[in-house]
C-alpha cells in the first residue's frame, strides 16, 4: 500500500512537469509578450536592447524556460514581470482565501446533498425525488456566475444582509459559497441518488431484512457503504473544480483568491505568475484526486486488495461523472 | 409469457437507432429539451431575418438607455439603448455554434485518439496517448481555458478551439474505456473465432458498440461547453464586444447590477435555458440507451 | 396432527404482485404446515410461487408492488401478517432465518464475513461486537471454514464457501425454521453435495425444521420428510416423501417424475411435458395444469379443483380422482 502512495506522489512529477512546459510555451510564444506591455512610445532601441536581455527575451524560448525550470527545481517560482516580487509570495497570501472558499462549498454541499439524493432513491418516484431532480436539473444549468449575480442583486444590495465583494470575514464567503456550492450540489444529489438506486437492487440488502436489520440500517449503513464509492469520486471531482474553477466566483465577489491572480496577470503575459499559479494549482487538485483514491481503499476492501498487491498499473477506478 | 412475446415481436421490427428513439421520445423532459433545441436552431439560423443587426444589435441609441422592460422593449435596453431582446435572439448564434463547434472538434480528436489508446492497449501508443491526456486533463479546465485564449487572442474562433481543447481528454478517455471493455467482450472474441478480419470487428462490431457512452458525453458536454464559453466572455475573454454573446452581456450587466437587474436577469436566463435543453436530451438519452431498462 | 407438535403453519396464502397494467398471482389459496424438527420440500419450475411464498412467512414481500392479498401465517402459535415491522426484525434471523440461491451476491462486499454474521448475534443475542465476532468464529469452524478467515472479505471466499458463510450467518442464533431457497442450485454439482451433507448434519444438530425449496427432485429425495408441489401459484399435492415419491397422484407430479432420465435404459427418449407454464397474469379459471394435462376433461377447465385426502397426509388437488376408479400411468422406475 505505501508503494503505491510513493508510486502515485512520484508519477505526479512528470505530469507537473510536462503542465509546467505545456502552459510556460503557450504563455511565452502567445504575440505580444512582457516587452510590448512595459515598453513606452518613446523608448530607444537600446533600452527595448536592455529590456530584452534583462528578461531573457533575446535568446530563444528553450533558454527561458531552461531558466524558469532551473528554478523551479530549487524551489523558485521566480519572480513576477509585472511587480518583481516572488510569485511564491503572490499565491501563497492568496491561496487559503480560495481554498477556505472552495473547502466550505464542498463541505456544505456534502451535508446537503447525501441526504437528499438518499432520501430521493429510497422513495423514488415520489414527490420528494421528482421535486430534488428538478431543483439538482436547474442547479446543473444554471451558469455559477449568474446565480452569483443574482445572489448580489438580491441578498446583497436589495435586503443587504450580506456584502456584495472582497474579503472581509464570515459574512462575506457565504453568498460565494453558496454560488460555488449550488452547482457541487446539484451533481451530487443526482450521483447520490442513482448510485443508491443501483444499489438498492442488490441481493445482500434481502440478507440483510432476513437477517433483522432493521429497514433503516439497511439503507443507511449496509446499502449506503456500497454506493459510496461513485459518490467520493464526484466530491473528490467537485472539490477539484471548485479550488480550480473558482476564477468566476471570485472575479463576481471580487474574492482575492487565486483565480483572481491568474485572471488579472495573464492578460499581462506574466509567465511566471501564471506558470507558477497554475503549476501549484494543479498539484493541489492532484493531490486532492490521490487522496479520493486513496480513500476508495478505506471504503471498498476490494480496491484495498488491489493496491497492496504488486500493482504496478495505475488503477483507473475513477468514471467519469456526466 | 405471452406478453413477453408480444413485446420481442415489437422490438424485432425495430432497428437499434429505432428503439432508442422510440424510449426517448417516452420522455417527456427530453422532448421539451429538443424541441427548444430546434427553436433556437432556427432562431440562430435565421436571426438575420427576426432582428436588423445594425439597429437592434450593435446600433447605438443613446437616448434610449438603460430603459427598463416595456411594450418598446419586452427586456429593456442596456446601456448603449440597444434592445436586450434582440440581441439575445441574435446571440443565439454564437452559444450554440461555439457549443456545438468546441464539442465537434473535441470529439472528432478525442474518439480517434481514444480508440487507438483502446484498441492498442497494454503498447507504447496507448502510453503515449494517455500520458498527455492526463497531463492536458490536470489542469484545472477554465484555468487551461483563459490560458489558451488569452494566448490566441479573443474572438469567436479562438474560443471555439479552446473550449473544444479542453473536452478532448473528457472524450479520449471516455472512448478509450469503452473500447477496452467492449473488445474484453467475448461477442468479439466469437466474432475472431469464426475469423473475421480486424477490420470488419473494428468497425462492425466495437465502434457501434462505444456510441452509446460518447453520445450521452456528447450532449453533456455541449451544455458545459455553452457554460464555458459564456463564462469566458463573461471574463472578457470570449466574443468581443460589440457582439451580443449572453456571457459578455451579463459582464455589461454586472456595472448595473443596482436598479437595472433586468440587464443580468434575461441573459442568464437565457444562458440557463439553453443548457438546461440539452441536460435534458443528454439525461433522456442516457436513459434510453441504457440496456438495462431502468423504469 | 397434535397442534403443539406444528411450528409453521400456512393457511389459504393469496399474494399478488400489483403492477401498473397488470396483476400477477403469484401464489394462490397456498396452505401447508411445518412439524417441529421435520423439513418440507417444496419442488415445482421456476415460476410456480415457491419463492413467493418464502418471502411471505418472512413478510419480505416487496411491498410495492407485491401484496398479501389474503391468508393467515401463524409461527409458534403466533400470527405473522399481524405483527409490526419491529416485532418481524426480531423475528427474522432469530426464531426464522432464510438463505437464498445465489452466494456470490448474497454477501455484503464492504463488510468482513465475520462482521456479517456478528451483526444477527449483536441484534438478536444483545452480545458486544467482541464476543459477537468470537462466536462469529465458532459458526466459521462449524461450517467447515477456519475461523481465522472471519477478517477476510466476500470477494475472497468461492462460491460453495460464501454459501457456507450464508448458512453460519443463518444459524447463528439458533432459529427454529430455516427457510432455504434453492440453496445448492448455483453451485457446482460436487459442492452441491458438500452443502447439502452440511444442511442435514447442522438440522439434526440444531433439532431444526426447514423449508427447502428446490426444482431438483433428488434433492428432495435426500433430504426431506414431507413434499409439496407447487404448480402456478397453488399446491397441487402434499405428503410425506413416501407417498409421494411411490404414490404419485397428481398428472402434473407424474409428469414431473416422468421427465427424469432414466439411468437404467440410457435409450429411451426423454418424456418432457408439453406446454408451458401459464402466464401468471392470465390465469384460467379452471386447473392451471389441464391445457397441458392428458387426463384433462373439459370441467377441469371450467371448475378449479378442491383437495382430495388419500389417506395419511397425501392430499392432491385434481378434479380427475373424483371418479373413484381413476389412475394416473405412472411408470414404476423399478420397472
Amino acid at each position: 500500500m505505501h508503494r503505491y502512495i510513493i508510486k502515485r506522489i512520484l508519477l505526479l512529477i512528470p505530469v507537473i512537469i510536462g503542465v509546467s512546459f505545456m502552459i510556460y510555451f503557450i504563455m511565452d510564444l502567445a504575440p505580444g509578450n512582457i516587452i510590448t506591455q512595459l515598453v513606452g512610445e518613446d523608448a530607444t532601441e537600446e533600452q527595448i536592447e536592455a529590456l530584452k536581455h534583462e528578461y531573457g527575451y533575446d535568446r530563444s524560448v528553450f533558454y527561458r524556460y531552461g531558466k524558469y525550470m532551473l528554478g523551479l527545481l530549487h524551489g523558485d517560482l521566480g519572480n513576477s514581470y509585472i511587480t518583481k516580487k516572488p510569485v511564491w509570495d503572490m499565491y501563497i497570501t492568496r491561496l487559503p482565501k480560495t481554498l477556505w472558499l472552495a473547502l466550505g462549498a464542498s463541505v456544505v454541499a456534502i451535508l446537503l446533498s447525501i441526504p437528499l439524493g438518499i432520501a430521493s432513491a429510497v422513495r423514488s418516484g415520489s414527490l420528494i425525488d421528482n421535486s430534488c431532480m428538478v431543483l439538482a436539473l436547474l442547479g446543473l444549468s444554471m451558469p455559477n456566475f449568474w446565480l452569483g449575480l443574482l445572489l448580489i442583486i438580491e441578498f446583497s444590495l436589495n435586503l443587504g444582509w450580506f456584502p456584495s465583494g472582497g474579503y472581509s470575514g464570515f459574512t462575506s464567503v457565504i453568498l460565494p459559497a453558496i454560488t460555488i456550492g449550488t452547482g457541487h450540489m446539484a451533481v451530487m444529489t443526482r450521483t447520490t441518488r442513482s448510485s443508491m438506486i443501483d444499489v438498492i437492487r442488490q441481493d445482500y440488502l434481502r440478507t440483510a431484512r432476513a437477517k433483522g436489520v432493521s429497514e433503516n440500517k439497511v439503507i443507511t449503513k449496509h446499502a449506503f457503504r456500497n454506493a459510496f464509492i461513485p459518490i467520493l469520486t464526484i466530491i473528490g471531482d467537485q472539490l477539484a473544480i471548485g479550488i480550480g474553477g473558482a476564477v468566476l466566483t471570485e472575479t463576481v465577489f471580487a474574492w482575492p483568491g487565486v483565480g483572481r491572480l491568474i485572471i488579472d496577470y495573464v492578460h499581462q503575459r506574466d509567465v511566471p505568475v501564471v506558470t507558477g499559479a497554475i503549476i501549484i494549482t494543479t498539484l493541489i487538485t492532484g493531490i486532492v484526486h490521490l487522496v479520493v483514491d486513496l480513500l476508495y481503499a478505506v471504503v471498498d476492501p476490494r480496491i484495498k486488495g488491489k493496491y497492496s498487491r504488486k500493482g504496478t498499473k495505475r488503477i483507473k477506478v475513477r468514471k467519469e461523472a456526466a | 409469457m405471452a406478453r413477453q412475446q408480444l413485446v420481442s415481436r415489437q422490438y424485432m421490427k425495430r432497428s437499434r437507432a429505432g428503439e432508442v428513439w422510440h424510449r426517448l421520445k417516452k420522455n417527456k423532459g427530453a422532448m421539451i429539451g429538443l424541441a427548444i433545441i430546434v427553436m433556437l436552431a432556427l432562431v440562430a439560423i435565421f436571426a438575420d431575418l427576426l432582428v436588423d443587426y445594425e439597429k437592434d444589435v450593435i446600433g447605438m441609441t443613446l437616448k434610449d438607455r438603460l430603459q427598463h422592460p416595456s411594450k418598446a422593449h419586452i427586456m429593456g435596453t442596456d446601456d448603449l439603448g440597444r434592445d436586450i431582446f434582440a440581441r439575445l435572439l441574435y446571440g443565439s448564434r454564437f452559444s450554440l455554434s461555439v457549443g456545438v463547434v468546441a464539442v465537434a472538434i473535441a470529439v472528432v480528436a478525442g474518439v480517434i485518439l481514444g480508440a487507438f489508446a483502446g484498441y492498442y492497449s497494454g503498447g507504447i501508443v496507448e502510453d503515449i496517448i494517455m500520458r498527455f491526456t492526463d497531463i492536458f486533463a490536470a489542469v484545472p479546465n477554465m484555468l487551461m481555458a483563459i490560458v489558451i485564449v488569452s494566448a490566441l487572442g479573443a474572438n469567436t474562433m479562438n474560443l471555439m478551439i479552446s473550449v473544444g481543447v479542453t473536452s478532448i481528454p473528457q472524450f479520449v478517455r471516455t472512448t478509450r474505456a469503452a473500447v477496452l471493455t467492449v473488445t474484453g467482450q467475448e461477442y468479439i472474441e466469437s466474432a475472431r473465432a469464426i475469423g473475421e478480419s480486424e477490420t470488419k470487428i473494428i468497425f462492425k462490431h466495437i465502434l457501434p458498440n462505444c456510441l452509446s457512452p460518447i453520445i450521452v458525453r456528447v450532449t453533456l458536454r455541449v451544455s458545459s461547453a455553452i457554460i464555458s464559453a459564456s463564462s469566458l466572455s463573461f471574463l472578457g475573454l470570449g466574443v468581443p464586444a460589440p457582439n451580443p454573446e449572453w456571457g459578455s452581456m451579463l459582464s455589461t450587466g454586472r456595472a448595473y447590477l443596482r436598479g437595472y437587474s433586468y440587464m443580468t436577469l434575461f441573459p442568464g436566463l437565457a444562458i440557463m435555458l439553453t443548457v438546461l435543453a440539452f441536460n435534458m436530451v443528454g439525461d433522456g438519452l442516457r436513459d434510453a440507451l441504457d440496456p438495462k431498462l431502468k423504469k | 396432527m397434535e397442534n403443539d407438535r406444528i411450528l409453521l403453519e400456512v393457511s389459504n396464502l393469496t399474494v399478488n404482485y400489483e403492477l401498473e397494467d397488470e396483476t400477477v398471482e403469484a401464489v394462490r389459496d397456498v396452505s401447508f404446515y411445518i412439524e417441529k424438527g421435520k423439513t418440507l420440500g417444496l419442488v415445482g419450475e421456476t415460476g410456480a410461487g415457491k419463492t413467493t411464498t418464502a418471502l411471505s412467512i418472512l413478510n419480505l414481500i416487496p411491498d410495492p408492488p407485491g401484496v398479501i392479498r389474503s391468508g393467515k401465517i401463524t409461527l409458534g402459535g403466533e400470527s405473522i401478517l399481524d405483527k409490526t415491522k419491529k416485532e418481524m426484525t426480531r423475528i427474522r434471523g432469530k426464531e426464522v432465518s432464510m438463505i437464498f440461491q445465489d452466494p456470490m451476491t448474497s454477501l455484503n462486499p464492504v463488510f468482513t464475513v465475520g462482521d456479517q454474521i456478528a451483526e444477527a448475534l449483536m441484534i438478536h443475542e444483545g452480545l458486544d461486537k467482541s464476543a459477537a465476532f468470537r462466536k462469529a468464529q465458532e459458526m466459521l469452524e462449524i461450517v467447515g471454514i477456519p475461523g481465522e478467515r472471519a477478517h477476510e472479505y466476500p470477494h475472497q471466499f468461492s462460491g460453495g464457501m460464501k454459501q457456507r458463510v450464508v448458512i453460519a450467518i443463518a444459524l447463528a442464533c439458533n432459529p427454529q425454521l430455516l427457510i432455504a431457497d434453492e440453496p445448492t442450485t448455483a453451485l457446482d454439482v460436487t459442492i452441491q453435495a458438500q452443502v447439502l451433507d452440511l444442511m442435514k448434519e447442522l438440522k439434526k444438530r440444531y433439532g431444526m425444521a426447514m423449508l427447502l425449496i428446490t426444482h431438483d427432485l433428488g434433492i428432495i429425495a435426500e433430504t426431506c420428510d414431507y413434499v409439496a408441489v407447487m404448480y402456478a401459484g397453488q399446491i397441487i399435492e402434499r405428503g410425506t416423501l413416501e407417498e409421494i415419491f411411490n404414490t404419485a397422484r397428481h398428472p402434473y407430479t407424474e409428469g414431473l417424475f416422468n421427465s427424469l432420465p432414466n439411468i437404467a435404459d440410457r435409450k429411451e427418449r426423454l418424456k418432457p411435458i408439453p406446454g408451458l407454464m401459464p402466464d401468471p397474469t392470465k390465469l384460467p379459471k379452471g386447473c392451471a395444469f389441464a391445457p397441458r394435462c392428458p387426463y384433462a376433461s373439459p370441467s377441469c377447465i371450467e371448475e378449479m379443483p378442491e383437495d382430495i385426502h388419500f389417506g395419511g397426509s397425501h392430499f392432491c388437488r385434481c378434479s380427475a380422482y373424483k371418479d373413484p376408479k381413476f389412475h394416473i400411468e405412472r411408470e414404476d422406475i423399478n420397472e
